[in-house]
């Protein structure tokens, strides 16, 4: 891997990972990096809780959750059978920080299901364990939350959301992303990722220099601003890839100083 | 002299700061490592042990400003003009932060959000620079060797109390 790492010029990743322990064979020790892995998530966490992530998640969904009960309750009094609760489901959850914040104050109502869903088993397990620990009603899987029959039971009272995802998925796929929402029936998303440009870059590494213990936490956050996709592109694939979603007006309100603006949502509400 | 009003009130307006200071580089020391989402009782702690190591390390300071100014090494004027300076850059510093903080806190969370972004993140990457820019300008304001000697000494303490915790009660277990 470290040569790898070299050969495309990542000389400084490589450095990293030639860092850290392994086993016999020159093979990464999974013990190590697997607590990597939870290290880092936990200092990730703590950017999002200094950035106030989960109060910026519940403004924009409160809204939804307010459409998609009265939808309910069209659909209940029309004599339509509707699943209860609704469900709030947080793809690449990570260590489910977001979920378990909503969570721990019953933000969203105490009818919505809140439900994390992340392709690593190590971060999911730790997860539920904090989730245990905290005494919080949430739920967490190991999968791919857009995959029938992980976490979407039941899209028409169910909102996907991410944060700090889309720059992990190449533009190319970033279209069939959305039309994964639209197969499933979602009610509504909305996916926060980082707003590329100057203030981000710089503000990024300000923020990993001042707070980020890890090496591995200081190299990949500022990689991850310059990953991030133009808001216009998400859009596009949006449109492309979910049509029959439509787009509200996630501008913010006149607190909101789009030159610091760094994490913004791409949402799309079923029409 | 020692106990005249204003060398007094100096000094103690130094230590307040410097404990505020420790207070919050014990907290820092501490966040980011349990993944908890109520953490308010394990941030008093952290904070604690951020005044502790505070109080261990700057205890010796009495007595040797009492020890340069009996021996006449220096005066207490000296130590009173390098706390002054040391406070004419801390006190603006700290007061912004402060401010900050109460903004997270209690306004909306859009201006917490701009109060961490504008303000906090940026103040606490520059806080290296603050801490030797008081020292700075008390060693070039003034001229005596043991107050010269304990601007180092407060340097480090100041920069060292954050990773000082973090490897006495942070550091991570070993898989």
């Amino acid at each position: 891997m470290v040569e790898r790492l070299r050969a495309s010029g990542q000389e400084r990743a490589a450095r990293i990972v030639s860092r850290l322990p392994v086993t016999e064979g020159d093979v990464l020790d999974i013990r190590h990096v697997d607590a990597l892995g939870i290290r880092v998530h936990a200092e990730l966490q703590r950017l999002a809780e200094e950035l106030l992530l989960w109060r910026r998640v519940r403004a924009t969904l409160a809204p939804l959750l307010v459409d998609l009960r009265h939808r309910a309750s069209v659909a209940a009094a029309s004599g339509e059978s509707v699943a209860r609760p609704l469900r709030m489901v947080d793809v690449g959850c990570g260590l489910g920080y977001v979920v378990r914040a909503l969570a721990a104050r019953v933000d969203l109502g105490a009818d919505v299901e809140l439900v994390g869903v992340d392709l690593n088993p190590v971060l999911v397990g730790e997860a539920r364990r904090l989730a245990q620990v905290e005494g919080l009603a949430a739920r967490f899987v190991v999968g791919d939350a857009l995959d029938p029959g992980v976490a979407v039971d039941d899209g028409a009272i169910t909102l996907v959301i991410s944060t700090g995802l889309l720059h992990h998925l190449p533009a190319d796929a970033l279209p069939g992303f959305f039309a994964a929402h639209e197969r499933l029936g979602v009610a509504a998303f909305a996916h926060w990722d980082l707003v590329p440009g100057r203030v981000a870059r710089v503000g990024s590494w300000v923020f990993h220099r001042a707070r980020m213990r890890e090496p591995v936490s200081r190299h990949d956050g500022n990689l991850s601003v310059r990953r991030a996709h133009d808001p216009g592109l998400l859009r596009e694939a949006l449109e492309s890839g979910a049509p029959t979603y439509e787009i509200p007006d996630a501008s913010g309100d006149r607190w909101q100083l789009r030159a610091v603006e760094v994490l913004r949502p791409t949402v799309g509400v079923r029409g | 002299m020692l106990t005249t009003l204003p060398a007094v009130a100096t000094f103690a307006t130094l230590f307040v700061v410097a404990s505020l200071d420790a207070a919050f580089s014990g907290f820092r020391a501490s966040a980011g490592r349990d993944g908890l989402v109520r953490h308010r009782r394990q941030d008093l702690v952290a904070s604690a042990r951020g005044l502790m190591v505070f109080g261990t390390t700057v205890a010796p300071l009495p007595a040797l400003v009492y020890m340069s100014v009996a021996g006449g090494e220096a005066r207490v004027v000296d130590w009173v003009a390098a706390a002054g300076a040391m406070l004419a850059v801390y006190v603006p510093y700290g007061l912004v932060v402060l401010a900050a903080l109460v903004a997270f806190a209690v306004l909306p969370w859009q201006v917490g959000y701009l109060a961490t972004a504008i303000l906090l993140g940026p103040l606490t990457f520059a806080r290296p620079l603050v801490a030797v820019a008081g020292a700075l300008l008390a060693w070039i304001l003034v001229d005596a060797v043991p107050v010269r000697f304990g601007l180092v000494g407060a340097v480090v303490v100041i920069l060292g109390i954050e990773p000082a915790v973090g490897r006495r009660w942070y550091l991570p277990a070993s898989p």
